[in-house]
């Protein structure tokens, strides 16, 4: 069966790139979860079409390239209009997710040719490349190396960010990094994953995660298992049943957390 | 403490048995094999399918799969699932459609660089009458007439790629598919040529547009689907106004206003429909014109029946001839 699995290079290529997103996923989410930030993370995801649009409009052949560029901007722009204020963060998220949602549909759909770039919203991990998969573990190292080295300190404001300053962590540029960090995954894993999709693969794990911890340590190694777990058992089932990937890696993670809840509930 | 790691593997080990029980039942009961001494013909969609199932006709060890299942939407946005990417990996030819209506097409061309792809739009666009979408298309045909654009980019997008709703450019991509299936197997060439042609004769004998075309000809038409702009051409009737209507389609009030303006001034009497995305608009056409919507298939879903393409065009011009 798993012979079978392993003779096509599309598979190999699909399960090397499971490998390298999930337990990345598993762990970004982690700290999403604690900093309340699932709603960034989703207007981020739906930015994605608008950043498509900028390079249709720029006549970038390479969209991937508009796309974080464009994730960049947002993220650090929610990030400076968020901390100015004069809404609350929830709202102000859901105005640009809006706005930035409908300015991509509106640039894609002119003309009637969304159907172009409506295959983003489900994604398809089964077409990727071997260089998109070097991409992949490229992000991949930038992400784990920029984990080691800022984990305490963005632990450290997620807790409470006046005492995290007090102890001379510029909690601003943290945070800022960590925004440029979320959009960098985000936009180079959305092909694969799908708009639709990608919030629920980078909160559910960690979600699951949190029902259960005593300690971060504890709350990060288990939400890359369960990340991790979710994705190589979706992929998978997807192989053999004929369904999309995305979808029942999002399937498997549910059960994963209902389980951990009714377990975490009863402790 | 250990109560819970117990817990987690448990639950994991639980999900990977059920995962692997209702997996392993999903396969023993849903597999079909295809014997490994055929030559596995993959195709992109229904209207290929049955052109490729008329030209092997009975031939032992040719079987012909198709990509698309009929359920599927539209044929752009088609995302190729793993039992497409087994098939194709597995597969000796794809035939196409072409002209951009298969957008996964450059991800299958670059996962497998070996992989011999049949497409049928690039052997017809020169001989026969593409229609095309805007003032683009003009330039790159002016181009490719003149071999000035390279093959690299020469993109087929500004093409009505729907080429497969005119019976004669379908025959031409019949041919297509028979000389392209000779090259792949010559031991084969003849039966394949022999099968194409009975095909063809059958759509010149069987395909009745006679009342149509003597109702329509010359007359002015609207479309809510390019697709009929082909059914159009194939009946001589004049496109005056189109509304490309799919299910990500949001269209603006000055476009439904535009476009009902060309239906008045044109007098336009029919407008041709596909229902699952026009029935809305088509009321409202019906309700503010004189105009009478008739609702058409696209051949993008069918039976997988040899007899399809007939039938359903058949049925197309039946309707319309209903509606004069």
């Amino acid at each position: 069966m798993f012979n079978e699995m392993f003779s096509y290079a599309f598979m190999v290529r699909a399960t090397i790139a499971i490998l390298l997103i999930s337990p990345l996923f598993g762990m970004v989410g982690t700290m999403i979860v604690q900093k309340r930030m699932a709603y960034f993370s989703d207007a981020l995801g739906h930015s994605a079409l608008t950043g498509i649009a900028a390079g249709v409009i720029m006549g970038i052949a390479n969209t991937t390239i508009s796309m974080v560029i464009f994730g960049i901007c947002f993220a650090l722009l929610l990030n400076y209009i968020s901390r100015k204020g004069l809404s609350s963060s929830d709202t102000l998220i859901s105005v640009f997710a809006s706005c930035a949602t409908a300015l991509g549909l509106a640039i894609l759909s002119r003309g009637g040719s969304f159907a172009n770039y409506s295959a983003i919203l489900v994604g398809d991990i089964l077409s990727i490349t071997a260089s998109e998969i070097i991409q992949l573990i490229v992000l991949f190292v930038v992400i784990l190396v920029f984990w080691c080295i800022s984990i305490n300190r963005l632990t450290a404001i997620s807790i409470h960010a006046t005492l995290a300053k007090s102890r001379s962590i510029s909690v601003r540029i943290m945070e800022d990094a960590f925004a440029v960090l979320i959009a960098l995954l985000v936009m180079l894993s959305i092909k694969w994953v799908g708009i639709l999709l990608i919030n629920a693969l980078l909160i559910l794990p960690a979600a699951s995660s949190r029902n259960i911890s005593d300690n971060y340590r504890e709350y990060t190694y288990l939400s890359v298992i369960f990340s991790v777990f979710s994705g190589v058992v979706g992929l998978f089932v997807s192989y053999f049943t004929d369904m999309a990937t995305g979808p029942m890696i999002v399937i498997i993670a549910s059960v994963i957390y209902f389980a951990t809840y009714i377990y975490g509930k009863d402790r | 403490m250990k109560n819970k790691f117990l817990f987690v593997l448990l639950l994991l080990i639980s999900i990977s048995v059920v995962s692997f029980c209702s997996t392993f039942f999903y396969v023993k009961y849903n597999k079909t094999e295809v014997a490994r001494d055929d030559i596995l013909v993959m195709t992109s969609c229904n209207p290929i399918y049955i052109a490729t199932t008329n030209v092997v006709g009975d031939i032992d060890g040719v079987t012909v799969e198709n990509l698309s299942q009929p359920t599927t939407g539209c044929l752009h946005d088609y995302t190729l699932t793993t039992e497409d990417m087994k098939n194709l990996a597995a597969c000796d030819v794809l035939i196409v459609n072409g002209g951009g209506m298969e957008g996964y097409l450059d991800d299958v061309i670059a996962a497998y660089p070996k992989l011999t792809v049949i497409d049928t739009f690039e052997a017809i666009e020169d001989s026969y009458p593409v229609i095309k979408e805007d003032e683009e298309a003009e330039e790159d045909v002016e181009e490719h007439i003149h071999g000035e654009a390279s093959e690299e980019h020469h993109h087929h997008g500004e093409f009505n790629s729907h080429v497969w709703m005119s019976e004669d450019i379908y025959s031409g991509q019949i041919e297509a598919i028979a000389e392209g299936l000779s090259n792949v197997d010559n031991s084969h060439a003849k039966e394949y040529m022999a099968n194409a042609t009975l095909f063809n004769n059958n759509l010149g004998k069987y395909i009745d547009k006679a009342d149509v075309e003597a109702g329509l000809k010359g007359e002015n038409v609207a479309i809510l689907h390019e697709a009929f702009a082909y059914t159009a051409q194939s009946i001589g009737a004049n496109v005056v106004a189109t509304m490309d209507l799919d299910e990500e389609r949001q269209v603006s009030a000055g476009e439904v206003s535009s476009f009902i303006d060309e239906i008045v001034d044109n007098n336009v009497k029919v407008v041709f429909a596909e229902y699952d995305y026009g029935s809305s608009m088509g009321k409202l056409i019906e309700e503010q014109t004189d105009a009478k919507v008739v609702y058409l298939e696209t051949l993008v879903h069918g039976t997988y029946d040899k007899d399809d393409y007939i039938t359903v065009l058949n049925k197309n011009y039946a309707l319309i001839h209903n509606s004069l």
